[in-house]
């Protein structure tokens, strides 16, 4: 208001004048006024459009300098992606590394099983002296060898479970690696909370309100505590509920 | 229930499937073959003589929902038992795959004991329909 002040009165001023000129009978100078009154509108539409331009000027500048999200979306942004890919192959790795040793050892494990109850069965004979002496010297021999395939089987066993033991560093990398990225999404807001402020277009409360993820073909996947979609059961219990009263 | 019925996997993660698959054969189910999602699923069911789907949700190409719709839009496969094992639970989501006509509905993480107790009502129901 304080630019228009001065307008305002040369403005004033130059409408006296012209009044004074008009009564006087000197149209050539009132002429001359108005012509010089238009020209004053001219200047201030001209100082408010340089006054635009320097403003637009310098906020694209400041975007330009704000590498923090050049950074961001050039590099670190891929880099989370990559690093993401990476957490997927880890604990891939991991989950396949440990059914292998769990497929190998189960069929050891039944095999064990089915020997020692075998045996089982013969030693209960035995003790009840409903045994043979020939078909107790094969038990003693088939003791002997399940004895080493005992022996020899825990040993598997031992190494499988070390080898189930160290299948599970992957979380140590794989939480780290989730942190920086986590990290990274929290810089990312700041950056872009900034930029929306920086640019003025702050969102309305109306805008806001329709945003909102409403898509019925959208998969949610896997709920995450704390951040439970709306209208999503929790757990087996209550599908099953739902199914029922569907008439499963 | 016939043991040795066979059985097909789909879900797109070869660790799910692998965990399914094991679970599968400690309840006495060894017959059984992958896919890794709908569309190579849908073929595999066509000529293939599978007496049992067990199906995620979420995969890409062809999802289990449509799956189910395709199986059960096919005059052969429309009897088909499916188990959809999946980790979307929303209201919605369970009621249209019960109108899509699945058979029943396990949400991930789920336990050997779950797996058992759904294959078994699908089957006695089967059985006695």
């Amino acid at each position: 208001m304080d630019d228009n002040s001065g307008i305002n009165e040369e403005y004033l001023e130059k409408a006296h004048l012209i009044i004074n000129e008009v009564k006087s009978g000197n149209i050539d100078a009132a002429d001359k006024l108005v012509e010089e009154l238009s020209r004053t509108r001219d200047k201030s539409l001209f100082q408010e459009l340089g006054k635009l331009t320097r403003e637009f000027h310098e906020s694209l500048n400041s975007f330009k300098l704000d590498s923090k999200l050049t950074e961001l979306t050039g590099t670190e942004i891929p880099d989370a992606k990559e690093r993401l890919k990476h957490v997927i192959d880890m604990t891939d790795k991991a989950a396949h590394r440990t059914m292998t040793v769990v497929e190998d050892l189960l069929p050891l494990c039944d095999t064990l099983d089915v020997h020692g109850e075998e045996i089982h069965d013969l030693w209960k004979r035995f003790m009840k002296r409903d045994m043979e002496p020939e078909e107790f010297r094969k038990l003693c021999k088939k003791i002997e060898s399940y004895l080493g395939e005992q022996h020899q089987g825990t040993a598997r066993v031992k190494n499988g479970l070390t080898e189930i033991l160290m299948a599970q560093d992957y979380q140590d990398i794989t939480g780290q690696i989730i942190s920086r990225v986590i990290n990274l999404v929290s810089d990312l807001e700041v950056s872009l909370v900034k930029l929306i402020k920086d640019s003025g277009a702050l969102m309305d409360e109306a805008n806001r309100g329709s945003n909102e993820k409403d898509d019925k073909n959208s998969l949610d996947g896997p709920q995450i505590p704390g951040l439970e979609t709306a209208g999503a059961v929790s757990g087996q219990d209550e599908v099953d509920d739902l199914l029922s009263s569907l008439g499963f | 229930m016939n043991k040795d019925m066979k059985i097909l996997i789909v879900d797109d993660f070869s660790t799910m499937r692998r965990i399914i698959k094991n679970l599968l054969r400690d309840l006495g189910f060894s017959n059984t073959q992958e896919a890794d999602d709908g569309q190579t699923a849908l073929p595999m069911l066509q000529s293939g003589n599978f007496d049992f789907l067990v199906t995620d949700w979420n995969m890409p190409g062809m999802t289990g929902i449509d799956l189910l719709k395709a199986v059960r839009a096919d005059e052969k496969l429309s009897t088909l038992p499916v188990l959809l094992v999946t980790a979307e639970q929303k209201r919605e989501q369970i009621v249209e795959a019960a109108q899509a006509g699945v058979n029943g509905y396990i949400v991930k993480p789920f336990t050997a004991e779950v797996l058992k107790e759904k294959i078994g009502k699908i089957f006695e129901r089967v059985g006695a329909a």
